[in-house]
């Protein structure tokens, strides 16, 4: 099921979509990208490509540093995670069921309350994916 | 680059410079292959043919021929005299003299014609020796002696003399000199290992591809493929002595497909005799002036090494040292410091600067400044403690 | 406390994540993520952020193993551990396509930490596939760190003595150098 996600033409098609929906429901969303956990690019807005690539390998990082620590202090697995900055954050969570990530900047209009509860939605958004149409 | 044709006669190449020698090399190798020479060119002084340049003392048998490399401008002349530049044709013209000569003298009776096939390999970096030398004549480096057996210091004349002493046995290093021991296809018989070291060390500079097999009263054999750096020995190295009362040593050219299928790298062979089996001293070969670098680390997750090894390994890699300051240097007694230079001898793994030697390029060691050899600061030295070894 | 960073570097498959645990005291921390990449390593997981391990001496120093993920869409990892580093394991799988090629990459990437600290090469799984000899990858590094004498092994990253060698070597070679110009310093 993990094999080559991102060269999957029917869950980059998905997750473009998944993308484009989450964009309609968030004025502040500077780009988000839809990444494999092993830090492939499977789809993103905005951004320019090689920036997005870019974010794609350090969200998996980060996702895996997550998840040290959160073993490490026996917290189970790591849901999500925020970087707070002066003008922005970025949030990036798993796609649940699948070895997914996807990373979404906003800029400082948006709560993070707010940016959170949309970022989930498209995470649920990108899990409706068939399994059986991903994996063919 | 092995040429797989039968080399009738072999030349040294005794006391030349690297470019000289570099020259030399590729001519004879050049002309070996294209057929049009059948001699096999070796780095010891017992050959058919010695070159040799200028006017060094070259002590030579009734029936072996000196060929000397002399400037243009040198008034001699003679059939064996080679003029600098050295040039394609006059190697082969002085090929063609010698053998004309060796041919019309029958050959001497303690000793056959050597049936060896191969040409040495030009080491690397000697081409562009040449080439550097050819493009600038004028800013050509200092030439630098070659390391084995190029400049027969004094102490190397000693420990040759003294291995040529009066022995019960044998007759072929008695009398034609310890390097003669080298040819593949001859039998070397000695009363230690130090005695049959200057044969493996031939054989393992000139490369000629050779199978041996050492054999030792009361132990296992020991089998040896070069060309495949395996060699196969029951029990090794608990089961070989390191003070046998007789030791020999038989060469054979190896033969396609002859090679050991299996067997341990040829390299913990030769760290065992280098470190271990050698006794006390320097190596025949090695003289205790001469400047050591290392080439190339050992593989040390291979061989049987400890903490001190690897601490004159690191120092070897950084600087140009004597036995003696490797000695100081590294705190550890003369003796082991001379045991890793055998070692790294054999195994092809320095680089030797003989007297004269350009002006040491390290400052003179402070004794026991080496790594780990204090006992706080370094972190080698807690690791070491740490890690129990 | 003084601390000591050892990077461990080298592609995919190359054991860096194996040989830092041979080495660890305490259990390692890893970020392995599934391997959706097939054709480049067919194995599960593969590290994305980093591996790491560590070894305390007494209480004054710390030895501390990062372990970088392989592939280049990482590097941003290498810059980050580089850092702080004194010294590079690199290691190269034997099975590689193209090892000495590898070997020359990483060596040019890593290049910072051959003039500041030392590098040891270790040549891993030589047990499982027939590649290049000691003798070629000695003469890339050569010829990539214009005629360096760096130590190199064969190493499997699973055997902790391997492991050791490599360390011990990597330390033993940058304290050397650090003696030989201190001296090289005191005598001008
Ligand atoms: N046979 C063999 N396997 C090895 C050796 N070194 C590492 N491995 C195995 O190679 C695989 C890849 O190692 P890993 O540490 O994940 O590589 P990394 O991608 O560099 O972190 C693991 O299954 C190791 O157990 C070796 O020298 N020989
Ligand atoms: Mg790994």
């Amino acid at each position: 099921m993990s094999d080559k996600l991102h060269k999957n033409p029917v869950v980059v098609e998905h997750a473009r979509a998944a993308l484009e929906t989450f964009r309609s429901h968030s004025k502040s969303l500077g780009y988000a990208t839809i990444l494999t956990t092993d830090g492939f690019e499977v789809a993103s807005i905005a951004g320019d490509a090689q920036q997005t690539r870019r974010v794609a390998s350090m969200a998996s990082s980060m996702q895996a540093l997550g998840d040290a620590v959160a073993r490490d202090l026996k917290m189970g697995t790591c849901d999500y995670i925020i970087i707070a900055a002066p003008s922005g954050y970025v949030i990036q969570l798993r796609v649940p069921g699948y070895d997914l990530v996807i990373a979404a900047h906003f800029d400082s209009a948006e709560t993070l309350g707010k940016a959170l509860s949309v970022a989930r939605l498209a995470a649920n958004d990108m899990a409706q994916v068939s399994v059986a149409a991903a994996a063919a | 680059m092995l040429a797989f044709v039968k080399a009738r006669y072999t030349v040294g190449l005794i006391g030349l410079d690297i470019v000289d020698r570099a020259k030399v090399n590729i001519i004879l190798e050049k002309a070996f292959a294209d057929g049009e020479a059948s001699w096999l060119a070796l780095y010891n002084d017992s050959c058919d043919l010695i070159i040799t340049s200028g006017n060094l003392p070259v002590e030579a048998m009734d029936e072996q021929i000196v060929a000397r490399i002399v400037d243009a401008d040198c008034p001699d002349d003679g059939p064996f005299l080679l003029r600098r530049p050295l040039s394609h044709e006059a190697i082969v013209s002085l090929l063609r003299n010698a053998e004309a000569q060796l041919d019309s003298s029958a050959p001497a009776p303690e000793y056959g014609r050597l049936k060896v096939t191969g040409v040495t390999e030009v080491q690397p970096g000697e081409e562009r020796a040449v080439e550097m030398a050819e493009a600038a004549p004028a800013a050509a480096p200092a030439p630098q002696m070659h390391p084995q057996f190029a400049a027969l210091g004094p102490s190397y004349q000693q420990q040759i003399a003294a291995q040529q002493a009066p022995r019960p046995y044998p007759p072929t290093q008695a009398q034609r000199g310890v390097a003669a021991s080298a040819n593949a296809g001859s039998e070397t018989v000695g009363e230690s290992w130090a005695d049959i070291s200057i044969a493996l060390y031939s054989i393992l500079q000139t490369r000629v591809p050779t199978m041996a097999r050492i054999n030792l009263p009361h132990a296992e054999s020991i089998l040896i493929d070069f060309p495949g750096r395996r060699f196969q020995c029951a029990g090794f190295p608990d089961s070989i002595p390191l003070q046998p009362h007789q030791v020999v040593l038989r060469a054979t050219l190896a033969q396609p497909g002859q090679g050991l299928p299996q067997g341990q790298p040829l390299e913990r062979l030769l760290w065992f005799i280098g470190t271990r089996a050698l006794g006390a001293g320097l190596a025949p070969w090695l003289c205790a002036e001469d400047r050591c670098r290392l080439v190339q680390w050992p593989n040390f997750t291979v061989l049987d090494h400890s903490i001190d090894h690897m601490r004159m390994t690191a120092a070897m890699g950084n600087g140009l040292l004597t036995a003696e300051e490797l000695s100081l240097l590294s705190g550890v007694p003369f003796q082991k410091a001379a045991g890793i230079l055998n070692a790294f001898s054999l195994m092809g793994l320095l680089h030797i600067e003989r007297q004269p030697a350009p002006a040491p390029r390290v400052p003179a060691p402070v004794a026991g400044t080496g790594v780990g050899t204090r006992s706080s600061g370094s972190l080698f030295g807690k690791l070491i403690r740490k890690m129990g070894l | 406390m003084a601390e000591h960073v050892i990077l461990f570097a080298g592609p995919m498959c190359a054991g860096k994540t194996t040989a830092i645990r041979s080495l660890s005291e305490i259990e390692t921390i890893s970020t392995e993520a599934a391997n959706t990449d097939r054709e480049t390593a067919d194995k599960d997981t593969t590290t994305v952020a980093l591996d790491y391990g560590e070894i305390t001496i007494g209480d004054e120093d710390k030895v501390r193993l990062y372990g970088l993920p392989g592939q280049r869409r990482f590097d941003f990892m290498w810059r980050i551990l580089m850092e702080r580093a004194v010294g590079l394991v690199l290691l190269v799988n034997n099975d590689a396509a193209d090892p000495l090629g590898q070997l020359a990459e990483f060596l040019e990437e890593f290049a910072e930490l051959h003039e500041r600290g030392g590098i040891v090469v270790g040549i891993t799984r030589a047990d499982i596939a027939e590649g290049p000899s000691l003798g070629d990858y000695a003469q890339t590094i050569a010829k990539s760190t214009s005629g360096a004498i760096i130590p190199v092994f064969t190493v499997d990253a699973r055997d902790g003595n391997h492991m050791q060698t490599c360390l011990l070597s990597l330390i033993a070679n940058i304290e050397s150098r650090a003696a030989l110009a201190y001296q090289q310093e005191q005598a001008a």
